[in-house]
């Protein structure tokens, strides 16, 4: 690995397996870090090796990621997995962590491609062990060909959907599937189904999906409006509510979902300018159509953007290379528009379907911002949100000043299991839109790092300002 | 419990422990992945309450599936894949570090 | 238009503990706040309440430090009982380790002249021989280049958010008003006596007003007549995942709070505004930890942050009424943490007697000659 590259992408997922391959094809320095040990990030993950060899589990939309790896492998560029990078500066240097060693590396362009996380699920026993998301039930599912039996699905969106069904054609046993998608929800999505006409074939795969679970014989119990999990050291049971009246199911395993957000942790960090999207109900980094923030020289593609799946990410990724070889210099302004069409069009196509889907599957509010006093808020620290509520009204402005009071985002997850969470009670309690309420401060590193790989560093700069004065009071 | 869906021959296995109990693993596969497939739900208890907690994530983001490795406490038991004879143990509470070996000046530990 | 007896223009540690105070004694008083996004130097402290080592040219505030130091311990039962929530204020005593020979001799040196300085107020502050230091700290071990330490009985430590939560929460039980989005912009002496301040969310009337809003009182000050030379001192702190207890005391520069998260700092680096972390700074403090605690390599650093001090041109605190606006008065000072007890006293009494009180009279503008 060198100490400067013309590009470095961070992210090996459809987005930036997609940018460092166009980067590595147009002859310029790239590298591409990753902090898994193989690429394909979580749409495509374990894509090389998959835990199973029976390929009609998982789907075909998932073995499309295959000529991605594969070009990926071909193409002439540093690719370092299980490289986790934890700093990055708006002069473009990176700090990352490769085997208990830190490296610093420069750039020219960065193109951050780090995907999406799960939206956060606080319900009450949320954290009880046993509970996980739908994206872990497919990682474990795709990486170790690993599955529970005797489990219950719960939320809203097409991915819960989707594992559900590779959960099915696991031969897995599911006990049934809460889908907490709002009823009204289905009215507003008809006002955008002129979008979603055009997206056809995606939506009848959706419902093809639904139907198979139906015929499988698995309860899809819909307008679940209240969930709680319960069980003394490990999930025992789901309940739910629907139509006023509680029920119970008894469980071992929980799969919980509701969308996913952009994962802002790198751009936040960076100080980048960011937007509130109300029709993804999450914080948005703010680029041009290049992809490039409002740091000169920083872009991001796929998911870690804008919600799109693997199509769009894709295509992000190559018009972000672009974007990066025009600022390079390497690239004409019109050979680089004349790339770009191809990519522009089949964002434009599946960007149709996406807003339909967004309303459709809108978490309902009482599952943005918790209804029960115990629920847990801030995992990392163990605050409940009436703790939270309390100290908000002790004159809380915002999230920093709830963090600084209550401790609630300064675990190691780093604000990822609560941000939003924390946004919308605030936003509640303040009466004050989501925009105006902001999001924490996000500080370096961007993942933990420890202080022996941080002190090696030191020995390592050559190349320092006066020794920093690290002195007495 | 998590169950294999498939034998997979090629793959080798090694051996692992978990709080002290040998375990078989795939070469490649998680930390985290081969505790749950041994019956393992939860892999620590918190610092504040002492609640149990176990993986939720499974992608290194909500840092829930901490467990020490070889003596070394607070790692992401997702984000780390089982090597031969590594030592896994449920973390209790709060991470103690004051057993660990002298970072050597100028090489990592 | 609300109207109070005194406005207090800034919400952290000096503003708070000073309207506080007022509060008490039964002042009408309101604190103006920024937003949740703003400097906030109280937000970035290292939590120190520190006597040893200050003050060297100045006995004045040797001795301020003394009081400071002094009346902490029951200030901070006094804001526990009111507010219910406990600033975890301890004062086990603290020391400032010495990293090798030629730093060992140069805090020899200063001490002795702090002690020399002191004269007959005497000066509490001995060494500590490695061997002891040996037997004070185990089971963790001393990094081989640390000789000898200074120890004060006087020094503490405190959680510095949690004491801005509990004078902000006693504050409004006995009746303060608290303003948050109140940033002041401008400042109108009213010909009838007291004073308009615009606001970013509308006007506000006083009898009285207090600037303490840190490195915003450069500015404000100008309004009142007043010309306070601040700049702004960065210093950079890294946090780390919670461990088992470590630290018998805390020391200069390390500190693990309540909850065992472990801090260790920190610079002092002149770069105007800029709050960021740098990867030079932090590695450098990072190598200095593990010099002196080769054991704590393996603890995960889980935050680095950069708190911008309100840094005056002798780096001590000003204290300083406005002679051209009566009833118009100005602190800036880095010590904030260190102070708290003592302003929660001392300036409302200043405020309100309109007399500057012996301990803090010596840290007027006067002696910039401005």
């Amino acid at each position: 690995m060198n100490r400067h590259y013309d590009v470095v992408v961070v992210g090996a997922g459809p987005a930036g397996m997609a940018a460092a391959t166009l980067c590595g094809q147009a002859g310029v320095s790239t590298l591409l870090l990753d902090e898994q040990p193989a690429p394909g990030g979580q749409i495509y993950r374990s894509i090389e090796q998959p835990g199973i060899a029976d390929r009609t589990v998982l789907g075909a939309d998932y073995y499309a990621g295959e000529p991605l790896t594969k070009a990926l492998r071909d193409a002439a560029i540093h690719y370092v997995p299980s490289a986790t990078v934890w700093h990055l500066s708006a002069a473009r240097e990176i700090g990352v962590s490769i085997g208990d060693e830190s490296h610093l590396v420069a750039a020219a362009q960065i193109i951050i491609a780090t995907g999406a996380q799960e939206r956060p699920f606080p319900v009450p026993g949320w954290t009880l062990p046993g509970a996980m998301t739908a994206g872990a039930a497919q990682i474990l599912l795709k990486k170790s060909g690993l599955v529970a039996d005797g489990s219950v699905f719960a939320g809203t969106g097409p991915l819960l959907y989707l594992t559900a069904r590779q959960y099915l054609h696991a031969g897995a046993k599911i006990i049934a599937l809460l889908d907490t998608t709002p009823l009204s929800n289905y009215w507003r999505a008809l006002s955008h189904s002129v979008g979603a006409l055009s997206g056809l074939a995606s939506l009848s795969k959706g419902r093809r999906w639904i139907q198979e679970l139906r015929n499988s014989g698995v309860p899809l119990i819909n307008a679940v409006a209240d969930l709680r999990l319960l069980g003394d050291e490990a999930v025992q049971s789901i309940e739910y509510r629907r139509h006023g009246t509680w029920k119970s199911v008894a469980t071992r395993h929980v799969f919980l979902h509701q969308g996913v957000v952009p994962a802002v942790n790198l751009t936040m960090a960076l100080r980048c300018k960011h937007a509130w999207c109300q029709r993804q109900v999450c914080w948005r980094v703010v680029t041009d159509s290049w992809g490039e923030t409002s740091v000169a020289g920083v872009a991001v593609a796929g998911d870690a953007l804008d919600i799109g799946g693997a199509v769009s990410a894709r295509h992000r990724g190559s018009i972000a290379a672009l974007g990066a070889l025009r600022r390079l210099g390497r690239l004409s302004a019109g050979d680089g528009d004349r790339r770009a069409v191809s990519h522009r069009a089949v964002l434009r196509a599946e960007g149709r379907l996406r807003s339909f889907l967004d309303v459709l599957f809108r978490p309902a509010r009482q599952f943005l911002a918790p209804t029960h006093e115990q629920t847990i808020v801030c995992r990392c620290e163990e605050l409940s949100a009436s703790r939270l509520r309390d100290i908000i009204a002790v004159g809380c402005e915002g999230p920093n000043q709830l963090k600084s009071f209550s401790r609630c985002g300064m675990g190691p997850c780093q604000g990822r299991m609560c941000g939003l969470t924390v946004g919308h009670m605030l936003s509640e309690q303040l009466h004050r839109p989501m925009a105006e309420i902001g999001y924490y401060r996000v500080r370096q590193p961007i993942k933990p790092v420890s202080l022996g790989e941080l002190a090696a560093l030191s020995a390592k700069k050559e190349e320092m300002a006066a020794p920093p004065k690290v002195s007495s009071l | 419990m998590f169950r294999y869906l498939e034998r997979r021959s090629e793959c080798q296995w090694v051996t692992i422990t978990i709080d002290g109990e040998r375990t078989d693993a795939y070469a490649a596969e998680t930390v985290a992945a081969a505790m749950l497939r041994a019956g393992h739900i939860s892999f620590r208890t918190t610092a504040v309450t002492g609640e149990p907690r176990g993986p939720y994530c499974l992608m290194g983001a909500c840092f829930d599936c901490l467990v020490a490795i070889d003596d070394v406490p607070n790692q992401q038991a997702c984000m780390t894949l089982v090597r031969a004879g590594m030592r896994v143990e449920r973390q209790k509470g709060t991470a103690d570090i004051l057993h660990l070996a002298d970072l050597k000046r100028g090489s990592a530990p | 238009m609300r109207h109070y007896e005194v406005a207090v223009v800034g919400g952290g540690v000096v503003g708070l503990a000073s309207a506080y105070g007022l509060a008490k004694s039964k002042w009408r008083v309101a604190v103006l706040d920024d937003g949740d996004v703003a400097h906030r130097a109280s937000r970035s402290s290292f939590g120190l309440v520190w006597f040893q080592g200050k003050g060297l040219g100045k006995q004045a505030y040797v001795r301020l430090l003394a009081l400071a130091t002094e009346e902490w311990a029951n200030f901070a039962t006094e804001l526990r009982e009111s507010s219910g929530i406990d600033p975890d204020y301890r004062q086990p005593g603290g020391l400032s380790l010495c990293v090798g020979e030629a730093a060992a001799e140069e805090r020899k040196i200063h001490i002795e002249a702090l002690r020399r300085q002191s004269g007959a107020d005497g000066y509490d502050c001995e060494f500590l021989p490695r061997r002891e230091l040996e037997v004070l700290f185990h089971p963790l071990r001393l990094g081989s280049e640390v000789r000898t330490a200074s120890y004060c009985a006087a020094d503490g430590h405190v959680n510095p958010l949690h004491l801005v939560l509990c004078m902000q929460k006693s504050f409004l039980g006995i009746g303060g008003h608290y303003l948050s989005n109140h940033a002041v912009r401008d400042i109108v002496v009213v010909a009838a006596g007291g004073f308009e301040l615009s606001t970013d969310s509308g006007r506000i009337g006083c009898d009285r007003l207090l600037l303490a809003a840190g490195l915003g009182v450069g500015e404000l000050a100008a309004k009142i007549g007043l010309n306070i030379p601040i700049r702004p001192e960065r210093g950079q702190i890294l946090v780390t995942q919670r461990t088992r207890p470590l630290f018998p005391l805390p020391m200069n520069g390390f500190r693990q709070t309540q909850e065992g998260s472990v801090l260790f700092g920190y610079s002092k680096e002149s770069v105007g505004l800029d709050d960021s972390t740098s990867t030079d700074v932090t590695a450098g403090i990072a190598s200095n930890a593990v010099t002196v605690f080769p054991q704590l390599s393996a603890l995960r650093v889980v935050r680095m942050w950069a708190g911008l001090r309100t840094q005056s041109r002798d780096t001590y605190p000003i204290y300083a009424s406005s002679p051209a606006c009566p009833g118009a008065h100005a602190v800036i000072c880095h010590s904030g943490i260190t102070l708290t007890a003592i302003h929660s006293r001392v300036i409302p009494q200043w405020i309100s007697l309109g007399k500057m009180p012996d301990c803090i009279r010596e840290f007027g503008l006067e002696r910039f000659g401005v």
